[in-house]
């Protein structure tokens, strides 16, 4: 072992020096530039979202509307700060604390992002209201007690899709034996809606088949290789394949017999899917919207009952049914505001 | 001060405090191994959620923290034994350790009812001095802050003296040496082997220590918590060697510790700067990639206009020099 100090020898130098004052003075300098401009009218309200997918930026929009249709607006009588993390779970958290230290109202949109302000606000012993949208099972995660009365300074809307409208609009179709569920296996909102619809499906007497993926990649390839017994395949509100419906329909098409494809739907899935039936997520953001008007008129969140989405859309590509020879019946087609392509 | 002012200064000295131990665990895979380890993607949200996942079920949070410690040693074992022993290429088997890590998160994420584990009210390793805090009159915000520094900053420099003084020893030289030179190392009989495994175990360690830190400060755990943390590990051992000096060991640790924190800085003044640009936080990874590349480019392009400018002194001071002969 003696050998081995002739590797640190080379190491043993002189240092350098001067080159962090430069860096201190900068910072600094743009530090004070950017916490001078904060000189807004009223209350200023944060979001935060950890992506921008169709349903979040709905979400986000509906929102805004939400707000205005109350009499606050962006600019006017509040300030919005919209935040996107894009996907990275440490910038996300960087954010929520950000918006946690300067706002009077933050919104987390989807659970990630809710659960990193919550988490922020609690973290500098804050007690600033937190709404939380697009987060599928609120009281699962420990953002809420519950959905009636969600205590603390926390409460919102959640896009649990209606899967139990789903399984009994399956029931009017005649020929179901085997239903599959593909679902992404890393996003926790789609976990719980498999464990709600695994009962369910059972206890229509059908086979239960799931799916799970890991990245949008593996959508085409699951979708064509899943077994031909599969007569439907219940895809529930999940941000991945919701952003690549393109690659179910592909799946689809490469495959000989195709299942009938039902989504927890919004504008962007009716693309790949036959029949989607799920969480408008402009309406749910204009729901949540309304709650953040109360709180700013002066009602605590703990007195706010948690939400799901109110009316459920329910859209039929017919088309799409036709040229996979699938046939849709009338008893669904004549379901009370259904809008069929 | 106001509230946003304070969060302004002491948000990025806490997440640099964590960070320093996650690059610390990547520095010693990348400079000191020479060794590419990607498992750390899948280990660092493995470990936020179980720690939280534990801390539900009502386990002691340092308990859990020395338990993250001991799973992130099996987890950088396990790594080293794929390629080494397998044969598997060192990339390649980080790859196929962060799926096995990042599955074992989903089984936990799984087991807690299919949600992220939110920690809110439960006990972490701050919350017995931020209480005593309270007790002695500081607002909740400087107890939560204060009691946050005090406890992360207490192991960080733990870690640091510790893996000084471990680096200095016969096994931390000859792990030292294994990274460097293989072939030599091997010829003054240090099985290489043995001291990548070594390496490889304490490098995950800090990682999941990091990783189990970062739970308990930041109240929370996903399967979303690992993306991005190889970048920000290496940007900040980038941002370090090129700002701080760096010669010897103990420096090169000193620069990490100091380009944690001058990362963290970086991006909390680019977010409040995305403030001021509608829907400028759309843009965040850009701005973000446009600063770091000034931050390493800056030193460098001033030391070799200081390098021209001596050559140019040199050569007026050679000129009237006459010719000997």
């Amino acid at each position: 072992m003696v050998g081995i100090r002739f590797f640190v020898l080379k190491e043993d130098t002189l240092m350098k020096h001067g080159k962090m004052s430069i860096l201190v003075g900068t910072s600094l300098l743009l530090s004070s530039l950017a916490l001078s401009g904060c000189g807004s009218s009223g209350k200023t309200i944060g979001t935060l979202k950890i992506g921008a997918f169709d349903a979040l930026n709905n979400a986000e929009k509906g929102f805004v509307e939400g707000l205005k249709e109350n009499g606050f607006e962006d600019g006017k009588n509040i300030t919005i700060k919209s935040d996107n993390a894009n996907g990275d779970g440490a910038t996300n958290t960087a954010m929520a604390q950000s918006l946690a230290s300067s706002c009077d109202l933050v919104l987390g949109i989807s659970t990630t992002s809710a659960t990193a302000l919550k988490g922020a606000v609690d973290g500098i012993g804050g007690s600033i209201p937190v709404l939380f949208t697009a987060a599928t099972d609120p009281v699962g995660s420990g953002l809420i007690a519950s959905m009636d009365k969600p205590g603390g300074n926390v409460t919102g809307t959640s896009d649990l899709g209606p899967i139990e409208a789903e399984i009994n609009l399956l029931k009017k179709f005649s020929n179901i034996d085997t239903v599959g569920f593909l679902y992404t296996s890393s996003e926790s909102n789609s976990v719980v809606q498999l464990k709600i619809a695994q009962p369910l499906v059972e206890a229509a007497g059908w086979t239960f088949v799931t799916k799970p993926i890991t990245a949008a990649t593996e959508i085409t390839s699951a979708v064509s290789s899943l077994s031909s017994d599969v007569d439907v395949l219940l895809i529930p509100t999940d941000n991945t394949i919701a952003e690549n419906m393109a690659n179910v329909k592909a799946g689809n098409e490469a495959r000989t017999g195709h299942p009938l494809i039902v989504a927890g739907c919004d504008s962007g899935m009716i693309g790949g899917s036959v029949v989607a039936m799920g969480v408008d997520y402009y309406k749910l953001g204009i729901q949540t919207g309304v709650m953040a008007a109360k709180i700013l008129n002066g009602t605590k969140p703990a007195d706010i009952p948690a939400e799901y989405n109110t009316d459920a859309v329910l859209k039929i590509n017919k088309t799409w049914a036709t040229s996979l020879n699938i046939t849709i019946p009338e008893a669904v087609l004549n379901t009370a505001g259904a809008e069929i392509i | 001060m106001s509230f946003e002012l304070l969060n302004f200064f002491f948000s990025p000295l806490s997440n640099g405090l964590i960070f320093v131990l996650l690059a610390l665990g990547v520095f010693i895979a990348f400079r000191v191994l020479d060794i590419a380890d990607l498992s750390v993607e899948g280990l660092f949200p493995f470990l936020t959620v179980l720690t939280c996942y534990l801390i539900r079920l009502g386990w002691n949070p340092l308990l859990a923290l020395l338990l993250c410690f001991v799973l992130g040693a099996v987890s950088g074992a396990l790594n080293a034994a794929l390629s080494l022993y397998l044969k598997i290429p060192p990339l390649l088997s980080g790859i196929i350790m962060m799926s096995v890590d990042l599955s074992f998160a989903l089984v936990f994420i799984y087991y807690n009812g299919g949600s992220p584990t939110l920690l809110g009210n439960y006990p972490t390793l701050f919350n017995w001095l931020s209480t005593l805090f309270r007790l002695a009159g500081l607002s909740t915000f400087w107890a939560v802050i204060l009691s946050k520094l005090i406890v992360v900053g207490a192991i960080v420099a733990l870690i640091m003296v510790f893996l000084y003084f471990f680096f200095g020893t016969e096994l931390g030289l000859a792990i030292r040496a294994s990274g460097k030179n293989k072939q030599m190392a091997r010829a003054n009989g240090i099985s290489v082997k043995a001291m990548t495994m070594i390496g490889l175990a304490l490098s995950s360690a800090l990682v999941a220590l990091a990783a189990s830190l970062y739970a308990q400060a930041n109240l929370g755990g996903t399967a979303q918590d690992g993306q991005g943390m190889i970048v920000i590990g290496l940007s900040i051992i980038f941002l370090g060697e090129a700002i701080l000096p760096h010669h010897t060991f103990k420096t090169h640790l000193l620069a990490i510790f100091g380009g944690s924190f001058i990362y963290w800085y970086i991006i909390q003044l680019l977010i409040k700067l995305m403030d001021y640009i509608p829907g400028g936080s759309n843009y965040l990874t850009l701005w973000k990639a446009i600063l770091l590349t000034l931050v390493l480019a800056v030193p460098y392009l001033i030391l070799q206009i200081k390098k021209q400018r001596a050559h140019k002194k040199e050569e007026e001071s050679d000129a009237p020099m006459p010719e000997s002969l």
